[in-house]
C-alpha cells in the first residue's frame, strides 16, 4: 500500500458500532462530529443484495482533496501516509468539507474549526494499533502500515462506495465469502453499472 | 455541504463580490470601447466589494487567523481567490479615486478590469470540485458573466450615455449562453433518490428558471422600453437568486449518497434465484 489505511472484512462486520464507541472515547468526540460511522446497505435485508456494514472514517487519501484544497495549510501528509489535519492553523472556512466527497471533515462549533481521524497516530508512533481497529470484536476492521500491502483479494471499491473525485482512498475491503453471496454481489454491480 | 448549517453568509459575499466585481469590470469595458469614464460605477463596485469581503470574514469560524488564508497560493482554489479580492477591490479602489480626483487614467481603470475579470473567475474555480456534480462545466464561468451581465445593467442605470445599451445587450447575451449551458448539465444530472426531497433539488427548474429570467431575459427586453433603474433592480434580485440557487443545488456524492443510491436500485432489483 503506498500510504497508511484500513482494511474492511464486509464478511465479518456486523455492524455493532464497537469502532465508532473507541474512536469517540480515544479522541474524546460527542456522536455528533465523531470521527467515525458505521453505514449499513440493504437495511431491508432484499434479497437481490447483500446487506453488509460499511465502518468508515477518514481514508487518508493519497491524494487528499482536503490537504488539496485547504488554504491555510492546516492539512499534512505524514511520510507513512497519515493525513494529519493541525487544528491551530485550521480557519474554520469550512471549505474542506465542500472538498473531501467522503463527508470526513467535521465542524466543531464550539472550537470553531474543523477535525478529522487522525489514525490514532500517537498510538501508531507508539506501536500500537488504532483505537478502532484494537476495539473490534470480530477482527473486520485492521490496520494495514505503509510498508505493508493488502490482501491479494482486496478491493477498492464496493457498491455504496467509491471514489468520485480521483482522491485514491487508501481503505480496501475485503468481500463477503461463499458462491452465493458473491454471485449477488457481482449481480449487485452489474445493475449499478447499467 | 449539505451537512452545513446554513449558506447565508456565503450568499451574501459571493452575490456582493459578484456585483461589485462586474460594475468594475464593465465598467472597464465602457472606458476601453468608448473612451467614456465612468467614476460613479466603479465607486459603487468598491463599496459592494468591500461589504461582500467584510461579510466573508464573518463565516469564518476563526476570524483572527484569516490571514492565513493565503498560504495555499497556487495550491488552492481558494487561496488564489483570497489573494485576488483585495487585490481587486485595491485597484479598484484606485480608479475610483483617480476618477474622484478628476484625473481618470484609463490604463488604469483597464487593469482593474482584468484583476477584477479574474477574481471573478477565481470564485468560479473554487467551486469546481470533482466531488461535486452540480458545479462544474459552465458553473465556473457564471461568476464572470453574470457580474458583468449586472454590471453593464447597472451602469446602464446609473448612466445615459449612447453606446452603454449595445454592451449590455451583448453582456446579458453572454452570460444567457452560458448560463443555458449549465442549466443543460444540472438537468441532466441523474439526481438520487435520497436527494431529490431536498428543496434545492425539487425546485431546481424553478430556481434556475427564476435566474434566467431575472438576470437574463427580463432585462434585455426590458432595458429597451423600461426605466434603467427598474431594470437593475430586476437584475440585482436574478444576482441574489442565482447565489441561492448555486447552494441549494450542491450535490456532493458522499459515501451515505452512494449507499441511498444503491438501496433505490436494490428496491427495483428482482432475486436472481426466483424462477
Amino acid at each position: 500500500m503506498s500510504g497508511a489505511g484500513f482494511l474492511l472484512d464486509l464478511h465479518r462486520c456486523v455492524g455493532c458500532g464497537a469502532c465508532v464507541l473507541a474512536c469517540r472515547i480515544e479522541n474524546g468526540r460527542v456522536l455528533a462530529t465523531a470521527w467515525r460511522r458505521v453505514l449499513p446497505l440493504n437495511l431491508s435485508r432484499r434479497p437481490a443484495g447483500p446487506t453488509y456494514f460499511l465502518s468508515v472514517a477518514c481514508h487518508h487519501c493519497e491524494e487528499p482533496a482536503c490537504l488539496r484544497g485547504c488554504p491555510s495549510g492546516a492539512y499534512d501528509k505524514r511520510p507513512d501516509g497519515v493525513v494529519i489535519h493541525h487544528e491551530e492553523r485550521c480557519l474554520g472556512c469550512r471549505y474542506c468539507e465542500m472538498t473531501c466527497p467522503f463527508g470526513t471533515p467535521q465542524f466543531d462549533e464550539d472550537k470553531g474549526v474543523v477535525s478529522k481521524c487522525h489514525l490514532c497516530a500517537h498510538r501508531l508512533d507508539a506501536g500500537m494499533a488504532p483505537a478502532c481497529v484494537a476495539a473490534c470484536p470480530a477482527d473486520a476492521l485492521r490496520y494495514v502500515p505503509a510498508a505493508d500491502t493488502p490482501p491479494a483479494d482486496a478491493v477498492r471499491f464496493v457498491p455504496g462506495f467509491i471514489d468520485p473525485a480521483g482522491c485514491r482512498p487508501t481503505l480496501h475491503f475485503t468481500t463477503p465469502a461463499g458462491a452465493r453471496r458473491v454471485e449477488l454481489f457481482r449481480h449487485l454491480d452489474e445493475a449499478l453499472r447499467r | 455541504m449539505s451537512r452545513q448549517a446554513g449558506h447565508g453568509p456565503l450568499v451574501a459575499f459571493t452575490g456582493l463580490a459578484i456585483a461589485g466585481a462586474g460594475l468594475v469590470v464593465a465598467a472597464a469595458c465602457l472606458d476601453f470601447a468608448n473612451h467614456h469614464p465612468f467614476p460613479p460605477a466603479i465607486i459603487a463596485g468598491v463599496l459592494l466589494q468591500a461589504l461582500g469581503l467584510a461579510i466573508s470574514l464573518g463565516h469564518l469560524g476563526r476570524k483572527r487567523r484569516a490571514a492565513l488564508a493565503a498560504r495555499g497560493a497556487g495550491r488552492s482554489a481558494l487561496s488564489n481567490e483570497v489573494i485576488l479580492s483585495p487585490a481587486a477591490l485595491a485597484c479598484a479602489a484606485l480608479a475610483a479615486g483617480l476618477g474622484l480626483w478628476g484625473r481618470p487614467m484609463p490604463v488604469v481603470t483597464v487593469i482593474a478590469g482584468v484583476i477584477n475579470g479574474l477574481f471573478l473567475v477565481s470564485i468560479g474555480l473554487v467551486y469546481r470540485l470533482r466531488g461535486q456534480d452540480t458545479w462544474r462545466g459552465a458553473s465556473v464561468l457564471t461568476p464572470l458573466t453574470g457580474g458583468c451581465a449586472f454590471g453593464a445593467i447597472a451602469i446602464q442605470a446609473l448612466s445615459a450615455t449612447d453606446g452603454v445599451l449595445n454592451m449590455v445587450l451583448l453582456l446579458v447575451v453572454l452570460d444567457a449562453a452560458v448560463f443555458v449551458q449549465r442549466w443543460r448539465e444540472v438537468a441532466a444530472i441523474r439526481i438520487p433518490a435520497a436527494s431529490r426531497a431536498d428543496f434545492g433539488m425539487s425546485h431546481r427548474g424553478q430556481l434556475l428558471g427564476a435566474r434566467f429570467f431575472l438576470l437574463d431575459a427580463m432585462p434585455f427586453f426590458m432595458v429597451l422600453a423600461w426605466p434603467a433603474p427598474l431594470v437593475a433592480g430586476v437584475a440585482a434580485a436574478g444576482l441574489v437568486v442565482d447565489r441561492m440557487a448555486f447552494y441549494a443545488l450542491a450535490l456532493q456524492r458522499t459515501t451515505e449518497l452512494e449507499i441511498a443510491g444503491v438501496e433505490e436500485v436494490l428496491g427495483s432489483l428482482r432475486d436472481p434465484h426466483e424462477s
